[in-house]
């Protein structure tokens, strides 16, 4: 290899290895932790579900029912 | 590397590999510490029972599909034979989810063996009691059609408080083999020998 | 999965409601239902932002870690717990929350 292109090569794997470097930490300024514990309010919420309805937190459960909600990674796995 | 280091070093890789190397010796009985007077024995201070006899053997899975169960080989009597064992167990939460009988046979039927790979044929299901209670045995055979296997099925729905709960017995043997009906036997010995030592988790969940 | 199906008729007693939550799409979740014969909904959270909320969704990695979490119906988180469901816990903690209801 050339001098030069080994010196090129060199500053190019220095950059992309900085870059690597710094996406955790960029990664990290862009995800604030959000999570709520006991004790705090719950968040207001609406997805889909399973049964081909809307589950709106604050219209179906707030004020009527306690919510029980297990997360599991995905469909088909044993929980 | 000194002399000794060597030494040393070689010594912990003995130990590890004797690790290895050497099983813990069964204990003769591992009910023996559970065994009351009466010839039962005491399971988690919930429940009595009289164990099957040798050469029925305690077997614990790192499962919770069942609360106690048996093992039964038959590998010496037809060494060349397999698969050829029996299995009872009892089960606080069978599968299934119905507190009607003849619901939850279906229900728990869908799931049982189900890694297994096994078509249940429909299952003969009869009126019994156990505990002094109202109960359903169902039996059936399931066929693993690839591997030419097939088990014996016989389980006894129950009732601990208005939950159900659940007797197993299994015996696996290869399509052309005849089932030895005679562990059923002891597995029923086992069931009417059951006792509970107090009311569940549930019963006490919603007595107040 | 099995042990929310077999105790839901505890939880109505307690007034409680039951969901799953994972990020597959409403179709898988449907098809999962029916194989396990659930009768109570699982919530289609494709975004993951239930997860960012409690915890669950791991910086990196595409799904749920498993938790169980109860809100209670004034709207305030009273359980969280990482890991498989403890059923006989969750039986608890609602007992507890039914009593509190009664005497609110």
């Amino acid at each position: 290899m050339h001098p030069t292109m080994k010196i090129l090569s060199g500053t190019v794997a220095t950059v992309l290895l900085a870059a690597l470097l710094a996406l955790p930490a960029a990664a990290a300024q862009e995800r604030p932790d959000l999570s709520k514990g006991v004790g705090e309010r719950a968040p207001i919420f609406a997805v889909a579900t399973s049964q081909g309805t809307l589950a709106d937190y604050d219209r179906d459960y707030y004020g009527k029912h306690h919510l029980v909600m297990t997360f599991v990674p995905a469909g088909f796995t044993p929980v | 590397m000194s002399r000794s280091t060597l030494f040393r070093f070689l010594a912990c890789a003995l130990l590890f590999l004797s690790g290895c190397a050497v099983q813990q010796p069964q204990p003769a009985d591992p009910l023996a510490a559970l065994r009351t007077p009466a010839g039962t024995v005491v399971w988690q201070q919930e429940y009595e029972f009289v164990p099957p006899p040798a050469p029925w053997s305690l077997i614990q899975l790192d499962e919770d599909d069942y609360s106690v169960a048996f093992y039964h080989s038959c590998a010496d009597r037809m060494p060349r034979v397999f698969p050829c064992e029996s299995t009872m167990a009892y089960a606080e939460e069978p599968f299934g989810y119905s507190r009607v009988f003849e619901e939850r046979q279906e229900e728990f039927f869908e799931r049982f063996l189900w890694a297994a790979r096994v078509n249940f044929e429909e299952p003969r299901l009869e009126k019994t009691t156990l505990f002094g209670k109202e109960a359903l045995r169902a039996e059936t055979v399931g066929h693993e059609p690839v591997l030419a296997q097939k088990v014996l099925v016989n389980v006894i729905f129950a009732r601990r408080g208005e939950r159900v709960v659940a007797f197993y017995f299994t015996q696996w043997r290869p399509e052309d083999r005849a089932f030895d009906r005679g562990h059923i036997d002891d597995f029923n010995q086992f069931a009417e020998s059951f006792r509970f030592l107090g009311p569940s988790f549930y019963q006490r969940l919603t007595s107040d | 999965m099995e042990g929310h199906q077999r105790n839901l008729y505890l939880y109505d007693r307690f007034n409680a409601r039951v969901a799953g939550v994972s990020r597959n799409d409403v179709q898988t979740l449907k098809f999962w239902a029916e194989d396990l014969g659930l009768t109570f909904p699982l919530f289609s959270n494709t975004v993951g932002h239930l997860g960012i909320f409690f915890g669950t969704l791991r910086e990196g990695y595409p799904m749920f870690s498993r938790a169980t979490v109860i809100i209670d119906k004034w709207g305030t988180i009273r359980y969280l717990k990482h890991g498989s469901p403890d059923y006989r816990e969750i039986l608890l903690q609602l007992k507890a929350l039914h009593e509190e209801e009664k005497s609110r």
